[in-house]
């Protein structure tokens, strides 16, 4: 190969490493949605909220997963992806961090 | 024999001992009239504007398709509706003169419209509770117009017994739940 070949060679594989990270970066964001990990912190966040919404004074709910409540707000983290939901039960609700997830006690 | 290129940084030293034959030279550096260049680079931009394309297709489908948020408006519309029937009930009645207060935490992400009618002595008594816009809003939602941030409404009936000093009547408790929360659950 001639050094003008060699010259277009390496031209395109520049190109074409150009174009496999712009579908690598495509295929990591429709993994991250499809298998869900974009809005795993929101359905903790919501489906929390919802149960202490259900449930009545003296309840303790275990949710397995990172879990924070400040005031009537529900904080969920996971993938490194923060939500919060609030809730409208007015119990006083507490979140410890205990072993494999978070306890909530509502008093 | 070496003829040293100085076109490009003379005071690079290292430019001095690359012969201009053997340096790398991006493929316009190397195309010599006006059209070659045109031309070349017009091949390299529809490239990767078709590529951009296809990227831009498949993320507006994909997207549609999975970013979504969850919309629980309707079951904590639900859950409302049976935290105020738990809390204006007592002993299987409803006092005529009940109240919403200290039912749920009341602010303006929620409206309750709770009427109860006697269906014997024709006695009405209606509460409201939150933004009171969102009886409007869950009206025309009702009707089937189109909103671009719709709220979650929930109408119930309830056949209830209602206490009307110490009388029992039969009646029926009409309850209209409004959630907005909107950019919690719409997209």
């Amino acid at each position: 190969m001639n050094k003008k070949g060699a010259e277009d060679v390496l031209w395109n594989v520049i190109l074409v490493l150009v174009f496999l990270s712009a579908a690598g970066l495509l295929f990591s964001w429709m993994s991250s949605e499809a298998t869900g990990k974009s809005i795993k912190s929101e359905v903790i966040a919501k489906q929390t909220a919802l149960l202490i919404d259900a449930s009545e004074n003296g309840t303790v709910i275990f949710v397995s997963a990172d879990v924070t409540v400040d005031g009537n707000k529900v904080t969920a983290v996971s993938e490194n992806v923060k939500s919060e939901y609030s809730f409208f039960n007015n119990a006083k609700a507490t979140a410890k961090k205990v072993e494999g997830g978070t306890e909530i006690r509502l008093t | 024999m070496i003829r040293p290129f100085l076109k490009r940084n003379p005071r690079k030293s290292k430019d001095f001992l690359v012969p201009e034959n053997q340096r790398f030279s991006w493929p316009w550096e190397r195309m010599n009239n006006r059209g070659q260049i045109l031309s070349e680079s017009t091949f390299l931009f529809w490239r990767i504007f078709l590529v951009g394309l296809i990227i831009f297709f498949i993320a507006i489908t994909i997207g549609a398709t999975f970013v979504s948020k969850q919309d629980v408006r309707g079951a904590e519309a639900i859950l409302l509706s049976e935290k105020i029937t738990d809390c204006i009930v007592s002993k299987g009645t409803i006092k005529i003169d009940f109240n919403l207060d200290n039912c749920f935490i009341n602010n303006d992400e929620y409206y309750v419209n709770a009427s109860l009618n006697s269906l014997e002595s024709g006695l009405r008594n209606e509460k409201l509770a939150g933004d009171h816009n969102l009886e409007t809003d869950c009206a025309l939602l009702e009707k089937g117009t189109e909103m671009k941030e719709p709220p979650g409404c929930l109408r119930q009936r309830f056949y209830v017994l209602i206490d009307n000093n110490s009388q029992i009547e039969k009646g029926a408790l009409n309850l209209l739940i409004g959630v907005k929360k909107y950019s919690e659950n719409i997209k």
